[in-house]
């Protein structure tokens, strides 16, 4: 038997939160909530104070100066957390404004101790903070005992095995401020501004004893509260492929042949093309033919106007319920939010059969901070999918450039392990379309160029061009070869 | 006079005649009791909204209720002109034992009236910042004790 201490996580309501900190908050610890005004501090503590407090483990809500409690009682109710029927029950508020006035630490911290003492709550807050310190600030002793009164309000609120958190604004984390070395926690709260867009994001500075897991967290403020995107986990041991692979068909017979017998299963699989290429109807037609042998797939859109581009075939199977539609049309997204997104639809539909229509459109919804880091950000997403076991069609805006041969505009080619590149060429004053495998991980392929042509019922593949060259120049020429001269 | 009371609290059933304000309105008859003279309903008035700052005070702080013990008599003067003298005299702080010397010169009529749409207005404007829910939660043990041993009308035959 273990005679080590066993430190209680907590669940702390907040999606996404228990992840990022490393599985829930440790039981008695004592943290900083800090970040600049409207970064949702307050909104955090009390989703936080809504999910924790029971009448068995009640909460004390210590308002100092600052917002007036009359506001965010207002304010705060419009949150779905938030439970009448929990005030002055499991959820006690205690204005200190005219103690912190006076501006005697010594009396604030009395005043905290005995309401600590009356009601013994398991956990403890403390808004804002920045308000007690200022307050200290305005006494004639140039020794303020702010550090000693952290010190002091630390011990005691893990002697009374209360959680605690301190909530504070405006601190700059290169300030060797008392509070972040007595602290067991801190939670960073930013709003990072670029150009037009707002992303808030999250960072566990210091969480003692936990595993957090490192970096800014994207997270948004909706009715429902604070919604943190953490990173999806990687499934450490992720599962052997086997040989031979099975084969997903993509519902385009040749196509199936071209790949060398279909689509591993687990692969990424790039189809790169111009406008109007037809690559949005091949990523239906592998859908539907997902459908067809019993499967399900989710289709993520990122057009401006998702119902006009979608044609009927996958407007039925969306109606059926066949293929998931994740058209998040909110603005400034994350990589974090999208892959959750995607995998909560996944996970509901039990989906194998994944399309992102397209990859440029998805670039223009990321928010404008995330684009700078979008080949990382599209790598992440490849490896949170496959790493859940799907297969994924990928479509890729290319513009027709006839001097270089790119599958991609981002670079990020080598990131799939299948590519599929379509483009136009013009022959007798026609202009016809050729697809062709250029890459197929680990498998055989073909490597023909292959006329096709987009019908009603959808992409018809043809015969190649043997009497033409320089295909991928876009203006072939007809080969010159010594039965035309005889 | 007995007449005119009736006549007063028709017409304040008029104006206000939400469940709360018949709450508020029975929860101060109850205070009274049944001899309701001048001292009591000044005394009972005063009991009341002592006990609703000691409600609030904890929550929003003594300014809070400060604050909203002002904007209601200001409510009450503009709305109720007839009384607004009475308002005017009571005005600026919340000075309780001012509250009862003013409400102890009125008649038994106008110094009820007077607590009645004070209580609701009150109540009123905690409303329309906190909502119905909270506000009836934070204020529920104001009225709760003196209503709990009234006999409930639900229960009529």
């Amino acid at each position: 038997m273990s005679t080590k201490v066993t430190i209680n996580r907590l669940a702390t309501g907040v999606p996404g939160l228990d992840e990022v900190l490393g599985g829930g908050l440790p039981e008695f610890s004592f943290n900083l909530i800090a970040g600049p005004p409207g970064c949702g501090k307050t909104t955090l503590a009390h989703q936080m104070m809504f999910a924790l407090a029971t009448p068995e483990r009640p909460a004390l809500f210590f308002t100092v100066l600052g917002e007036p409690p009359l506001k965010m009682l207002r304010y705060q109710q419009q949150f779905d957390f938030f439970d009448s029927e929990a005030i002055n029950h499991s959820i006690r508020y205690v204005n200190l404004a005219d103690d912190t006035l006076a501006g005697d630490l010594d009396e604030v911290l009395r005043r905290i101790v005995s309401e600590v003492e009356t009601h013994s709550p398991a956990l403890v807050f403390v808004d804002s903070f920045r308000s007690v310190v200022l307050a200290s600030q305005t006494q004639d002793n140039p020794n303020n005992n702010l550090p000693q009164f952290v010190q002091q309000l630390g011990m005691l609120m893990t002697t009374w095995q209360a959680t605690t958190f301190l909530i504070g604004e405006y601190f700059t984390e290169t300030d060797t401020n008392p509070i972040f070395t007595v602290a067991d926690g801190l939670i960073w709260l930013r709003q990072s501004v670029q150009r037009n867009s707002m992303v808030r994001k999250m960072e566990i500075m210091k969480m003692r004893g936990q595993p957090t897991l490192p970096g800014l967290h994207t997270f948004r403020i909706a009715t429902s509260g604070i919604k943190v995107f953490a990173p999806a986990p990687l499934n450490p041991v992720e599962a052997p492929l086997q040989f031979p692979a099975k084969r997903l068909k993509m519902g385009v017979p040749q196509l199936d042949e071209m790949l060398g017998g279909g689509l591993p299963r687990g692969y990424s699989l790039l189809v790169a093309g111009p406008s109007g290429s037809g690559k949005s109807i091949l990523a239906a037609t592998f859908l539907a033919e997902g459908v067809r042998n019993g499967e399900t797939g989710v289709i993520a859109v990122f057009e401006q106007r998702p119902n006009h581009s979608q044609n009927a075939t996958l407007a039925n199977l969306i109606q059926a319920g066949k293929v998931g539609l994740v058209d998040s049309r909110a603005p400034d997204l994350s990589i974090d939010e999208i892959v959750q997104l995607l995998l909560s639809e996944i996970d509901r539909l039990k989906a194998t059969r994944v399309v992102i229509d397209s990859l440029s459109g998805f670039e223009l919804a990321l928010a404008p901070t995330f684009r700078e880091d979008f080949r990382e950000s599209l790598s992440r997403m490849v490896t949170a999918l496959t790493g859940a076991g799907v297969s994924v069609l990928m479509t890729s805006e290319l513009e027709d450039r006839y001097t270089d041969l790119r599958f991609s505009p981002y670079g990020t080619a080598f990131l799939t392990d299948a590519i599929i590149v379509q483009r136009y060429i013009e022959v007798q004053s026609r202009l016809l379309r050729i697809m062709a495998v250029v890459k197929v991980r680990a498998s055989a392929h073909s490597d023909e160029l292959r006329l096709y042509r987009i019908d009603d019922n959808g992409l018809q593949i043809g015969e190649m061009l043997p009497d033409q060259e320089g295909l991928l120049g876009g203006r072939p020429t007809r080969q010159h070869t010594v039965l035309d001269n005889g | 006079m007995y007449y005119r009371v009736l006549t007063i609290r028709y017409q304040f059933a008029m104006t206000a005649q939400s469940e709360e304000s018949r709450q508020i309105v029975a929860s101060l008859a109850h205070r009274v009791g049944p001899n309701a003279d001048i001292a009591r309903i000044a005394q009972a008035l005063v009991t009341t909204l002592q006990d609703m700052g000691a409600a609030l005070t904890p929550i929003i702080g003594q300014q809070g209720v400060v604050a909203l013990y002002r904007r209601s008599i200001h409510l009450c003067a503009s709305n109720h002109p007839r009384l607004a003298g009475t308002y005017d005299s009571v005005q600026s702080t919340l000075d309780l034992i001012a509250l009862k010397s003013v409400l102890v010169e009125q008649s038994e009529a106008d110094a009820l009236f007077f607590g009645e749409v004070l209580l609701t207005t009150f109540y009123e404007l905690l409303t329309t910042l906190i909502g119905p829910s909270l506000t009836a939660r934070l204020l529920r043990d104001v009225w709760g004790p003196s209503l709990s041993d009234t006999p409930s009308q639900e229960i009529s035959p």
